[in-house]
């Protein structure tokens, strides 16, 4: 409190001796300073420094030191306070995030343990005639295909065979020549 | 920075969702038929869509049956058949959209591995490769009774399909079968 008091006071005093204070200040700071020695004689010192300032040239300033100045008090306390604030949000988002992958790692597995979780969508009913339009379309492919097998025996097939891709081959010779 | 935490959050979750049900329409071996050949309703004599969940399902539902069928059905994403009512009118439409949509599938690296056109008969049949594996089959037929359409999309194992022949009477070509 005393160090407070100290530089409250000392601060009025420079204000005083560089002409800065208001009327009312500068007769309450006068009231004090007859009463209190030590205050005098710091004027007096900051109003000597203060005339002498005041009668020298003004030269402008550097303006790297102006830039250094404002790195030093500005800037860098903005971005300090920017990575605080980051730091501060950061963990908690990292754990969010392990947390989600955590969770899409496990639906994951439970998908391939082959306990499918939308088995409980469909009725028996509805699956069972889902098996019956399989076994129609795998029918009605068949019959296709049948239709086609003489045209495709004559002609169709070898010359069509071969421009295509080794597995290709395999693939519809598989199908033609049986497994 | 909270917002952007929960950003991310629903976004991991949009595509873990994304992840566990594939959605087929979206995958290179599927066809949208319906779309290509404006399906007129009254015409459609049979159709079949079948797609993942039920299309897993409906291969555990195979498992005790056959055994076979339902390791075929579990590569699959999708089976789409259309069969619809063709008349001498409708016959030249249907084959000018086969030719287009001929065209179309080649042009997006699916194989034309079957063509057929005997009179008023046309077929065509395609496979479309993905990383060495067949990732979609599509096959177009129509004469003058008669359009069946077809498309699955999936791993279509083809040798578990002709192991199938006997379930579903699958042509087999004996003759073909003789040479090298």
């Amino acid at each position: 409190m005393k160090e407070k008091t100290k530089s409250c006071q000392s601060e009025l005093l420079l204000r005083m001796a560089f002409g800065e204070l208001g009327f009312w200040q500068r007769r309450r700071l006068g009231r004090h300073l007859k009463t209190c020695d030590s205050c005098a004689r710091s004027l007096a010192t900051t109003s000597r420094i203060a005339r002498e300032l005041h009668g020298k040239t003004r030269v402008p300033c550097p303006e790297t030191l102006v830039n250094d100045v404002w790195h030093k008090t500005i800037a860098e306390p903005q971005q300090n306070s920017k990575r605080a604030e980051s730091a501060r949000f950061g963990r908690p988002l990292a754990l969010a995030l392990v947390a989600a992958l955590l969770l899409v790692v496990v639906a994951g597995i439970y998908r391939h343990t082959g306990q499918s979780p939308s088995s409980e969508r469909f009725s028996a009913q509805e699956i069972r005639q889902a098996q019956e339009d399989t076994h129609n379309a795998l029918q009605i492919l068949s019959r296709v295909m049948r239709q086609n097998r003489q045209a495709v025996e004559r002609s169709m097939l070898p010359p069509i065979l071969s421009p295509l891709e080794k597995s290709m081959k395999n693939t519809i010779q598989s199908l033609f020549y049986g497994g | 920075m909270k917002r952007l935490s929960i950003i991310a959050l629903l976004l991991i979750f949009a595509l873990g969702g994304q992840a566990q049900t594939t959605d087929a329409k979206k995958l290179v071996g599927y066809v949208d038929l319906g779309k290509y050949f404006d399906i007129d309703p009254k015409a459609v004599k049979t159709e079949v869509e079948i797609s993942n969940p039920l299309l897993s399902l409906v291969a555990k539902a195979s498992e005790g049956e056959d055994e076979k069928l339902s390791q075929l059905l579990n590569q699959l994403q999708l089976i789409k058949v259309y069969t619809l009512a063709t008349d001498e009118k409708r016959l030249e439409s249907i084959q000018e959209k086969i030719e287009r949509l001929d065209t179309k599938l080649k042009s997006e690296k699916w194989d034309r591995f079957l063509r057929v056109r005997e009179g008023e008969e046309l077929t065509n049949g395609y496979l479309r490769l993905d990383g060495g594996k067949i990732s979609g089959f599509t096959l177009l037929s129509v004469d003058g009774r008669e359009t069946v359409l077809i498309n699955i999309v999936g791993n279509l194992d083809l040798e578990s399909l002709n192991r199938l022949s006997k379930t579903f009477d699958l042509p087999k070509l004996d003759s073909l079968e003789q040479k090298p």
